[in-house]
């Protein structure tokens, strides 16, 4: 078996504010995978989130994307985030939005306004291009989140509870989308804590508790035949940690 | 028990109206209290209208750098103050707040010359002055200061030998009317400065361009000629008879002069037998 | 990469001007220099100077407000409304995005700046039937020394609460005011009050560089000596002002 070269690499990343947070974490999540990334509130997912994407930066370790520095322009050009309850400027259409996006990572106009046409159709907000994001509800803020970040053809895609507040047809399309997004090779860290659809679309997980990593695999070996779900055998394992 | 929603919006709207009313009330009795009847205040001055300018120092160094937006301020609380009337009169915080215009705005020569019109009417003629000369430092060229102040001391402080210094300064000025250097000879001859008089008048006549100002110095040069006659003419007998005479008669008499010169101005001439002095008279 | 900055620098303005504080303000102050026609009325014939200080110092503390009220709170505010996350996770260096921050509101200042400007210079044209040089260079270094308080106000807004930036960059615009004061002060004290004054002085934003409004009703233009020194002053200083806000802001944790 070939092995897959890491896409995102984790190294003895340790990250503190008041207290510490990540605690010594390493990851290496191969190409083209849909990596989960699964831990209870307060865990560290956030945290290790932003400082994948360089808004936080680590105290000791290193990330790499594609062997970039993490938060580097290069790798930042790489990289589609979706951040947990996203904000946008409440002045801006989503069109505009995703213009504004699209400018700063130096796509031409003709390119542009053709992407945005087709996110916004993928994403199911062709209808309301030109509503202001201020009468936008949580879903529909979710879903422009995801054309946010996608409107640079990520190689690596990050998202932070992108299920959040979707409706069960909602987290179905963005399910599809995902898996189709695996297809073109494009790897994806999804944060979450809806087990159920983690279960059905990541190639493998990792779990997190207290800044440091209990368990990781695929999800189907992490259940094995002792558990009868992925969650199940999360809620089991931060017992086990205390 | 609950109150129904409609029964708090009638509290609600009971307990408007009856602020309203009593705030309506209370204002109608605090304006009768403070415009219609008598000051209430138990002192000399009352203190809660009258202004109370700062220190002018103080306001130039507190101006953080609003100098001449200040000066306005303070100018017009100025002329609110004196416009509108001091109940007692007196108009106490007068001089300080023209001290704090023209110390926040010194080239202000509307202030200047506005205190140094007002000021003496209200008693500050010191402070007129002082305004006055405060203003020639800063306004070097303007001769209406100089003019002003020498009205002051003429008619406030009867100083006419400080008046005509004033009227001569002003007279020097670029722009000053041909009248001021008039004047300054006018005050000269008031302060018994007549020879210098004398001459500030024959040049007046000389060069005046105004065909009055023309006629009037020349008749104030004849005038000071007949002054000029008399006092030779009063020598010439004090020589003689080593005393003064009683009148101008006794120098005709006495054969000195022809007959007696009279003024052309109409001012009468008087002889001070005391001290020989001529005096000069209105008729 | 200037296309970058643009797009920062329009979002920003975009997202200012249609804040409905700035029309209020905008609106309040053009009815302010039109009512200081009222206080020309009652000035005894210096109207026109009284209308052109009262006017001058309108803008100025309009714009004043406007800097105090939206510049202090443009960090904090993106960082708040986690509208940072949007930008930063982008390939957007934070050298332009501060930097297209700051060329946003000075834009957004401009604009106001200009409306306010204009009325004003139209209402002296109308009352004195001439152009005042004067009054229109005062109008424009009143621009200036916002922008420069922009600068201050951004930098304290990436430190502290926006309330706690806005109570700093006023008290350093009226000690900016004050410099003269200082000066004069430093003069009159002994050696060592003397020096601390002085360095307030130095270190300080000296803002009476930018007042020209003192000369207008003299109708004194500045020379271009004079013009130059202060431009070189504002780049100078703002610059480095911005270059603290941003190697502070550079450190900065979303």
């Amino acid at each position: 078996m070939l092995a897959l070269l890491p896409m995102l690499q984790l190294k003895n990343l340790n990250k503190s504010f008041n207290e510490k947070v990540i605690d010594n974490l390493t990851l290496a999540i191969p190409s083209g995978q849909v990596f989960g990334f699964l831990g209870p509130n307060g865990a560290g997912k956030t945290t290790t989130v932003k400082m994948i994407v360089g808004l936080l930066f680590p105290d000791s370790g290193s990330i790499k994307l594609d062997k970039l520095p993490a938060g580097s322009l290069a790798a930042k050009r790489l990289t589609g985030f979706m951040p947990e309850s996203p904000q946008f400027y409440s002045h801006l259409s989503a069109k505009e939005v995703l213009e504004f996006v699209g400018t700063i990572f130096g796509l031409e106009r003709p390119l542009l306004a053709d992407r945005t046409k087709t996110l916004l159709q993928k994403v199911g907000l062709a209808d309301s291009a030109k509503l202001s994001v201020r009468q936008f509800s949580k879903g529909m803020l979710q879903r422009l989140s995801f054309a946010v970040a996608l409107i640079n053809e990520p190689k690596l895609l990050v998202l932070d509870e992108p299920l959040d507040g979707l409706d069960p047809l909602g987290r179905l399309d963005f399910k599809k989308l995902l898996l189709n997004l695996k297809k073109t090779g494009v790897t994806i860290f999804l944060s979450s804590h809806i087990l159920a659809d983690v279960a059905e679309i990541c190639d493998s997980v990792s779990i997190i508790n207290r800044g440091r990593i209990l368990k990781s695999g695929t999800p189907k070996a992490l259940t094995g035949s002792r558990f009868v779900s992925l969650e199940e055998m999360f809620v089991e394992t931060i017992r086990q940690d205390g | 028990m609950s109150f129904s929603l409609t029964g708090l919006k009638r509290l609600t709207l009971l307990w408007v109206a009856t602020a309203l009313a009593v705030s309506y009330i209370a204002q109608l009795q605090y304006d009768s209290w403070r415009r219609f009847g008598p000051p209430k205040i138990q002192t000399t001055y009352n203190i809660f209208i009258e202004p109370q300018p700062p220190n002018s120092e103080t306001a130039l160094l507190a101006s953080f750098g609003a100098r001449e937006f200040l000066a306005d301020w303070y100018w017009l609380k100025t002329i609110q103050y004196y416009g509108g009337g001091d109940p007692y009169g007196k108009y106490r915080k007068l001089a300080e707040l023209f001290d704090v215009v023209v110390t926040l705005s010194p080239k202000f020569l509307a202030a200047y010359q506005t205190g140094l019109i007002i000021l003496p009417g209200e008693g500050f003629v010191e402070e007129a002055i002082a305004l006055g000369k405060g203003g020639q430092r800063n306004l070097p060229d303007r001769w209406e200061l100089p003019y002003y102040t020498g009205l002051v001391y003429h008619i406030y402080k009867k100083d006419y030998r400080a008046a005509a210094e004033q009227f001569t300064q002003a007279a020097s000025l670029p722009g000053a009317p041909p009248i001021v250097q008039y004047f300054s000879g006018v005050y000269r001859n008031l302060a018994n400065e007549r020879q210098l008089a004398y001459e500030i008048f024959r040049t007046v006549a000389a060069t005046s361009e105004s065909d009055f100002i023309k006629e009037r110095a020349a008749k104030y040069v004849l005038h000071l000629e007949v002054i000029f006659q008399l006092e030779d003419a009063l020598k010439s007998y004090q020589a003689r008879f080593k005393r003064l005479p009683d009148s101008f008669e006794a120098l005709v008499a006495a054969g000195i002069l022809g007959r007696v010169p009279q003024s052309p101005l109409g001012i009468t001439l008087v002889l001070d037998r005391q001290t020989g002095a001529i005096l000069e008279t209105k008729r | 990469m200037v296309k970058v900055l643009w797009a920062l620098t329009v979002n920003t303005f975009r997202e200012t001007i249609r804040d409905k504080l700035l029309y209020s303000l905008v609106g309040f102050a053009a009815l302010v220099i039109a009512a200081s026609l009222l206080a020309g009325s009652v000035s005894l014939g210096q109207d026109v100077r009284v209308f052109q200080n009262f006017g001058l110092t309108a803008i100025l503390v309009f714009q004043l407000v406007i800097t105090l009220f939206i510049g202090t709170q443009l960090l904090s505010r993106e960082i708040e409304r986690k509208t940072a996350l949007l930008v930063l996770s982008k390939p957007i260096s934070r050298e332009m995005f501060y930097l297209g921050k700051f060329l946003g509101l000075a834009l957004t200042l401009t604009v106001t700046g200009v409306i306010m400007g204009l009325i004003f210079l139209i209402l002296v044209f109308a009352k004195t039937g001439a152009v005042s040089p004067a009054a229109l260079f005062a109008v424009i270094f009143i621009i200036l020394e916002v922008w420069l308080l922009t600068a201050v106000g951004m930098l304290f807004g990436g430190m502290t609460s926006p309330l706690a930036s806005a109570v700093y960059t006023f008290c350093l615009a009226l000690i900016g005011h004050a410099s003269t004061t200082i000066w004069i002060l430093a003069q009159r004290s002994g050696s060592v009050v003397r020096g601390i004054l002085e360095f307030i002085y130095y270190i300080f934003p000296n803002l009476e560089k930018f007042n020209l409004r003192n000369d207008v009703v003299f109708n004194l233009t500045p020379e271009p000596i004079q013009i130059g020194m202060a431009l070189l002053y504002f780049t100078a200083y703002t610059s480095a002002i911005l270059l603290i806000g941003l190697a502070i802001f550079r450190r900065h944790e979303f």
